[in-house]
């Protein structure tokens, strides 16, 4: 099923005054498309999440199923959650404590008046499905955040619903169990092919399962793409610190025409470029610029050139396959990883390719 | 160490004063129902024990005690499942809607419950009396639901408050009415609390003695402990051995209750803690 969001907006009122939680947000995901919603606490994500799901109202703006309006204020639509065919995955799973696991998978089947061989049938399938056929009887009180995890997938697979949706399903587990229920939760969604909206705060999980991200800030969409290309061209420099990790280093640099070609002078280095390292230069125009460049794509040189950043080393975090260098560049910090061993207080060279140079007007909201 | 022994008979000391402080009252009920006088504390009457006061109040024609025990379980069951009931789907709303004032709302329904009963019992007497309902069940009834609806209401609050709203949130993406999440999830996820406040509305109801007084005119709607006031014996003197009686027979059925329930309520009141 296809989901299209068309200049939606919602606005709160509190005693404090009115919150525009999501601002003039359209979006067109497509039939089958692992979408994610990404951001930082209070972007809106959630909010988005809830009025798909019929959860929240929109103060404005067109939510449509397919062809299907399902959210229209102008023309007073609005189908409650139960109408829409929608399932939720709930960052504290949201399992009913009363209930043994086979109660709770059969809940919505039970609540749509399912007939009860067939609904005998689906729980089973698909509780074969998530491996928790033997953990039917239990309580969820008795169960493992794993385990629950996977019971709170059932009950919203279970009805082979048209959207799926997730709010940070996987933040409240370990990390290793959190990588292979990754992996494991986008080979499901492969294999079931369900239009899914996931909601996450974590860049990795963002980069690694959706097909496409939409990253938000402010209630409103920063940057819409695969995640190659959020990471290869951020618009901006909330998206170029918000994606990668660590963060990508941001200097505020002066541009100016040097005698072969561009000087940028920036912290205490001047970077020279030429005319055609110049033109693969993505932006970069106006006098007052933020220059960024990633830590992976920092190295080592042996001695400065027109092209390195030089400074003393404060801070060093060893990742086992690389290290994270922490750099004094004139009063900057630069992040840096290098495979190489070097120690604090050490004076090093930093260099990078041109084109890896990304440049973003100064001021620029975010 | 010293310290250690003083401070455990203290301990120990304090909590059989405590004990006997409380349950003396008790004692001396039991014993003046199975002795065969009331005065058999008086060194120069005999003790004697006798079932007979009990056996007067439970056959007894005149003195109507079953009929009481009937009434007075019959009006506090009806008042504590009804006000539990309207006090579960306030507390919902209360706990569920964005409601601006909500705070001031339930300070409000404090302050209702904190009018002395003997400031409303005239008017509400005239009332009863004008639609007919003097010496009725009804007529006990809604007073009492109206009185520990506040009361009820602030327990359920609380109970609510603790469970999670993404419950309610999944209810609905399941496809429940609003209805449907109160009945299927939400009644039985606060068990232990709506025991509690039943209990706790059933109590109150049970031991009401004011309104019960004004209301009833005779056994047909008399509760207990307006029965028990008002015992009569034959040749006017107090008839302290039935009355006596007819208290412990009143007592069992709270006792009993409480003692069922125990553990239901404990678990209410300490699950909240260590869970979550």
């Amino acid at each position: 099923m296809k989901l299209v969001l068309d200049r939606v907006e919602k606005r709160f009122l509190t005693l404090r005054g009115t919150v525009e939680a999501v601002r003039d947000i359209s979006l067109e995901i497509a039939e089958g498309e692992f979408f994610v919603l990404l951001g930082p606490s209070g972007c809106g994500k959630s909010t988005l999440l809830n009025l798909v799901a019929g959860l929240e109202r929109p103060t404005s703006g067109e939510i449509r199923f397919g062809s299907r309006p399902v959210a229209l204020p102008g023309e007073k639509i609005f189908l409650p959650p139960g109408a829409r065919n929608v399932a939720m995955v709930f960052q504290s799973y949201a399992l009913y404590p009363h209930l043994s696991v086979y109660d709770i998978i059969a809940f919505p089947l039970r609540i749509a008046g399912g007939k009860k061989g067939k609904i005998d049938d689906s729980v089973k399938e698909t509780a074969a499905l998530l491996k928790i056929t033997d953990l039917l009887d239990r309580r969820p009180g008795e169960l493992s955040g794993g385990q629950r995890q996977r019971v709170a997938m059932a009950r919203a697979l279970v009805r082979r619903p048209e959207i799926f949706l997730l709010d940070e399903p996987l933040s409240n587990l370990d990390v290793q169990l959190r990588t292979d229920t990754r992996a494991e939760l986008k080979r499901l969604q492969r294999e079931l092919g369900i239009t899914t909206l996931y909601v996450t705060h974590d860049q990795t999980e963002a980069m690694t399962l959706g097909d496409r991200i939409a990253l938000l800030n402010e209630g409103k969409i920063v940057q819409v793409g695969a995640p190659r290309e959020l990471y290869d061209h951020p618009g901006t420099p909330f998206a170029a610190t918000f994606i990668g990790s660590p963060p990508m280093n941001l200097l505020p640099a002066r541009m100016r025409e040097g005698n072969n070609g561009t000087e940028i002078e920036t912290a205490d280095a001047v970077l020279e470029l030429s005319k055609s390292e110049m033109g693969k230069v993505k932006g970069g125009g106006p006098a007052e610029v933020l220059v960024g460049i990633r830590p992976e794509h920092l190295f080592l040189r042996d001695k400065p050139t027109g092209q390195t950043f030089s400074g003393l080393i404060v801070d060093i975090e060893p990742l086992g396959r690389e290290n994270l260098v922490y750099a004094d560049i004139g009063g900057k910090e630069l992040r840096a990883l290098i495979e190489e061993d070097r120690k604090v207080g050490e004076r090093i060279h930093l260099g990078f390719d041109p084109e890896r140079l990304h440049f973003f007007p100064v001021n620029e909201p975010c | 160490m010293k310290e250690d022994r003083l401070g455990k008979i203290l301990t120990v000391g304090g909590a059989i004063l405590t004990a006997v402080f409380c349950l003396a009252p008790i004692g001396v009920m039991v014993l003046t129902a199975l002795a065969g006088r009331p005065d058999f504390l008086r060194p120069e009457v005999p003790l004697a024990w006798t079932v007979d006061h009990l056996r007067a109040v439970l056959t007894s024609e005149a003195i109507h005690f079953p009929e009481y025990l009937r009434n007075s379980l019959l009006v506090s069951a009806a008042s504590a499942v009804v006000a539990v009931f309207l006090a579960s789907l306030a507390a919902y709303a209360l706990t569920r809607m964005s409601l601006p004032g909500r705070g001031a709302l339930l300070l409000l329904i404090l302050a209702v419950s904190m009018f002395p009963p003997v400031s409303l019992v005239g008017y509400l007497y005239r009332i009863m009396a004008s639609i007919g309902w003097i010496n009725t069940y009804p007529a006990l009834i809604l007073p009492y639901v109206a009185w520990t609806l506040p009361l009820s209401v602030w327990i359920l609050v609380s109970y609510f408050t603790r469970i999670p709203r993404d419950l309610d949130r999944a209810g609905l993406i399941d496809g429940c009415s609003r209805l449907q999440i109160l009945l299927k999830i939400i009644f039985p996820t606060a068990a232990p609390g709506i025991f509690a406040t039943l209990l706790l509305a059933f109590i109150f109801a049970f031991n009401e003695f004011l309104f019960a007084l004004m209301l009833t005119t005779d056994y047909s709607a008399r509760t207990v402990p307006v029965g028990i006031a008002l015992f009569q014996g034959l040749h006017g003197q107090t008839p302290w051995g039935e009355i006596m009686a007819a208290a412990c027979l009143t007592i069992l059925p709270v006792v009993l209750l409480a003692l069922f329930f125990q553990r239901r309520i404990v678990q209410g009141l300490t699950r909240g803690a260590v869970k979550e």
